[in-house]
């Protein structure tokens, strides 16, 4: 009975800690911004470590001011990336005078500020987030790219 | 138990275990086969999705195709994506063929039936594009609304349906439905990323509509950021620019279009070549109307092909009422370009070439060329208002009113809505007005100079002249036309008694027309008008008047130099006029004694005073009337010498009558 006991017991110090290990490399993922990669500096600078939530993918699920790590199918040196989520589908962003704004309300500063190229009133299409980088003096991203569709979302940013 | 029970009894106990294993891994295996399916189907659809993002369309296409659909045919998301790749590849080449669209369709109504909201999209979508290629908007668009209507039934929530209802609406001409199917889908914002685009796209239309062409362009750049190969978008915006140029006033607006119309231009491609030259020769109008006429100049010139100028003088001709054009060095050679067609062109063509030769020799004022071509044109096409306006136009300019009021009338029951012609055209219909009719008597003075009296009265809307031989004088004018009103325009008459009097109108100065009868008797005359303009519009007026020139006559109470006792005698006068009757407010009276002088009208009680008619007689209109006055001297007559009574009165036509008493008192013979 004993030896049953034992065995069990060494059975569970094992199978327990593997299922926790196995379960947490599930969910989460540790990556580094690529060297090469500023356009989130410095929130997230150039090698620093961060931690994303693989189960945190839908737009439902994200609230504006999230980062997010998502993929970029058209870009081969480097295709993920993060990204700040500033508004979920059925918002309404404009940028005027060098600001963003959603749904008439003006962002505030995340990052580094600089005047981004206007955009008239565009709305975000259902299953998609709309992101901008916090490192604005690199520039906005065309409309289109600023729109993520939740399948190229890889996860939420939990931990940086 | 016995030893073979217990056999049987395990046996039996197996055989359960055997069943129920034998179930369980049935059901075990088909769970694991569905499950495999769906992971499958979500493994193949991620694939396609992932092609479909990234814009590799054929190899979506394969993945749903091959995949898919085969794995679950009645699942719609393969349908959507499938028909949003057809659809997203229309937008890039608008020539591209139907039929793959029509096959998906076809498949999806065989698995999913054709009440399906995917499926009535899709169909709604095919029957607006063929609409759209072969302009049977009419028949076409009214199925794809009630498919819609049906899909939206189903998915209330959806902006792409409204989307989709506001774009039928607009193929229909509806602007007004399609704005509010449009604020409708923008009140949801729920919309596919592919409706994105044609939102923008029909967004712009709508601003373009309001002539606000700056933010319809910006729309078309959204449009066109969203998906660079919107080829309406592109075409819409540089429409957008060349109305902006044509139908702005302001300076910098004009710039700011040509500057837009260049990059548009340049953008286009190489199918759209005529868009290419009527947009530099938009640009060269712009930096006309900027006065720039290098620029004008190096615009024209870029401009290639004869084409271009039909649209281009079509696009004259529809705005040449709106927009006065200063100079245009390109109109000769405009006219010198289309004159060399020696070709024989098709009717449409031939039409334009008319239109836009007739606008062109409109703006250089050679109306007989011009009017030549909109006659020409109206004879190609009598269902063409833009030639009936222009013919109206012309003719309007030459000073050919009725032809112009016909034309124009015509244009406007082929297009009511065209506000400056309709506002023209009410010019036209404008009739002469006939107004400030007096009655004069001319004399010559010594020196042989003309004065006029004036002779005519109204009194209670009636107008009595009190000479022989008045002078109607009257203002003629005619709003309808710049053109002034000649004398054989005007027709007058004089009767009196039923008998018709010559006379002759004579123009006075200006607007001012003059009648002289032959000598009148007194009595009821009627003096008749009338007045025709050059646009056909008449207009008539009749003046009565009653022409009385006797001066009204007294009957007093008491004889002439008769005397009278002291005290304050009671006089009675009775006041006659025959023909006008007596004016009230002009009779006078006043006493003169010898050492007393009451100004007249003054001191003088009159307790009296009304109509006297003959015993008998009913009180009508131009009877014997007269006025009786009876008063009483306002101070004792007993004071010494002669007292003098004088009355005087007018009567309605203003001939002056006077009598006067010269009267004894009875104690003046005793005092001297």
């Amino acid at each position: 009975m004993r030896g049953l006991i034992a065995s069990l017991l060494y059975f569970l110090m094992i199978f327990v800690p593997l299922a926790i290990i196995t379960y947490l490399g599930v969910r989460y993922g540790i990556n580094k911004v690529d060297d090469d990669f500023n356009r989130m500096n410095p929130t997230l600078p150039p090698g620093k470590l961060y931690i994303i939530d693989r189960t945190v993918r839908k737009p439902d699920a994200l609230q504006p001011g999230d980062l997010i790590m998502f993929h970029r199918p058209n870009e081969e040196k480097i295709p993920n990336v993060v990204a700040r989520v500033i508004a979920k589908p059925g918002s309404v962003v404009k940028i005027e005078n060098g600001r963003a704004f959603v749904n008439d309300v003006a962002l505030p500063d995340l990052g580094v500020r600089a005047d981004l190229e206007p955009l008239g009133s565009m709305i975000v299409p259902t299953g998609h987030v709309c992101i901008l980088y916090d490192n604005q003096k690199t520039g906005r991203p065309p409309f289109p790219e600023m729109l993520v569709h939740e399948r190229l979302i890889l996860g939420k940013v939990v931990w940086k | 138990m016995a030893p073979s029970a217990e056999r049987a009894e395990l046996g039996l106990l197996s055989l359960i275990e055997i069943a129920i294993l034998v179930v369980f891994g049935a059901l075990a295996a088909l769970n694991v086969s569905s499950t495999m399916d769906k992971f499958r189907l979500r493994k193949h659809f991620n694939i396609a999705l992932d092609n479909y993002l990234t814009r590799s369309y054929p190899d979506a296409i394969l993945e749903l195709q091959e995949e898919c659909i085969p794995a679950k045919p009645d699942f719609t998301g393969s349908y959507r994506m499938l028909l949003a790749i057809q659809f997203e590849q229309l937008l890039a080449a608008p020539k591209t063929s139907l039929d793959p669209a029509e096959k998906v369709l076809e498949t999806l109504g065989s698995h999913v039936g054709q009440d399906d909201p995917t499926y009535c999209i899709g169909q709604a979508a095919l029957l607006t594009e063929t609409a759209r290629r072969s302009g049977t908007a009419k028949s076409k668009v009214p199925q794809a609304l009630a498919l819609l209507e049906k899909a939206r039934k189903a998915e209330p929530d959806l902006s792409d349906i409204d989307l989709a209802i506001a774009t039928n609406k607009m193929l229909l001409g509806d602007v007004e439905g399609a704005r509010a199917a449009v604020d409708e889908a923008l009140k949801k914002k729920k919309f596919s990323r592919t409706a994105l685009p044609y939102l923008y796209n029909l967004m712009g239309v709508l601003k373009c509509v309001e002539r606000k062409f700056g933010e319809g362009i910006a729309e078309f750049q959204k449009t066109r950021e969203l998906n660079p190969g919107f080829k309406d978008a592109q075409y819409n915006s540089a429409i957008a620019a060349l109305q902006g140029i044509m139908l702005s006033s302001d300076r910098s607006e004009i710039q700011k279009y040509i500057g837009l119309a260049e990059r548009v231009i340049q953008s286009l491609p190489p199918e759209q070549a005529e868009l290419q030259n009527l947009g530099r020769i938009a640009i060269g109008l712009g930096y006309t109307k900027l006065d720039s006429a290098k620029d004008a100049g190096r615009a024209y010139e870029s401009a290639r092909g004869d084409l271009s100028l039909y649209n281009y003088g079509l696009q004259l001709a529809r705005e040449s009422m709106r927009v006065q054009y200063s100079t245009y060095s390109m109109r000769p050679a405009a006219i010198k370009k289309l004159n060399e067609i020696s070709k024989e062109l098709p009717k449409e063509q031939e039409l334009q070439k008319c239109l836009a030769l007739a606008a062109l020799y409109l703006y250089d004022n050679n109306l007989g060329q011009a009017m030549t071509f909109a006659k020409k044109a109206v004879a190609l096409d009598e269902s063409c208002y833009v030639a009936h306006r222009l013919a109206g136009t012309i003719a309007y300019k030459a000073g050919e009113y009725k032809e112009a009021r016909y034309a124009l009338e015509k244009s406007l029951q082929l297009k009511p809505d065209q506000h400056d012609v309709s506002d023209l055209y009410q010019t036209l219909l404008q009739k002469p007005t006939i107004t400030q009719i007096e009655f004069f008597e001319v004399a010559l003075r010594k020196d042989d100079q003309p004065v006029r009296t004036k002779v005519g009265r109204v009194f209670d809307g009636r107008t009595f002249v009190r000479s022989p031989k008045p002078v109607l004088w009257a203002r003629v004018r005619s709003p309808s036309t710049p053109k002034p009103l000649v004398k054989e325009q005007i027709v007058c008459s004089v009767s009196m008694g039923g008998r018709e009097l010559p006379a002759a109108p004579a123009f006075d100065k200006d607007d001012m027309i003059l009648i002289v009868p032959p000598p009148l008797q007194p009595g009821e005359i009627t003096f008749r008008i009338k007045v025709s303009d050059w646009a056909g519009n008449t207009e008539e007026t009749t003046v009565p008047v009653v022409v009385d020139i006797a001066k009204p006559t007294f009957e007093w109470n008491i004889e002439k130099d008769a005397t009278i006792t002291p005290g304050k005698p009671l006089f009675v006068i009775k006041l006659f006029d025959d023909l006008s009757g007596i004016d009230t407010e002009t009779i006078r009276v006043s006493y003169t004694a010898k050492t007393l002088k009451f100004p007249a009208g003054k001191g003088v009680d009159v307790i009296d005073k009304g109509i006297w008619r003959e015993k008998g007689e009913k009180a009508n209109k131009g009877d014997k009337a007269t006025e009786t006055i009876s008063f009483k001297a306002p101070f004792d007559v007993d004071i010494p010498g002669p007292v003098w009574i004088t009355v005087t009165a007018a009567d309605r036509a203003g001939n002056v009558g006077r009598d006067e008493r010269t009267l004894k008192v009875k104690g003046e013979t005793k005092a001297e």
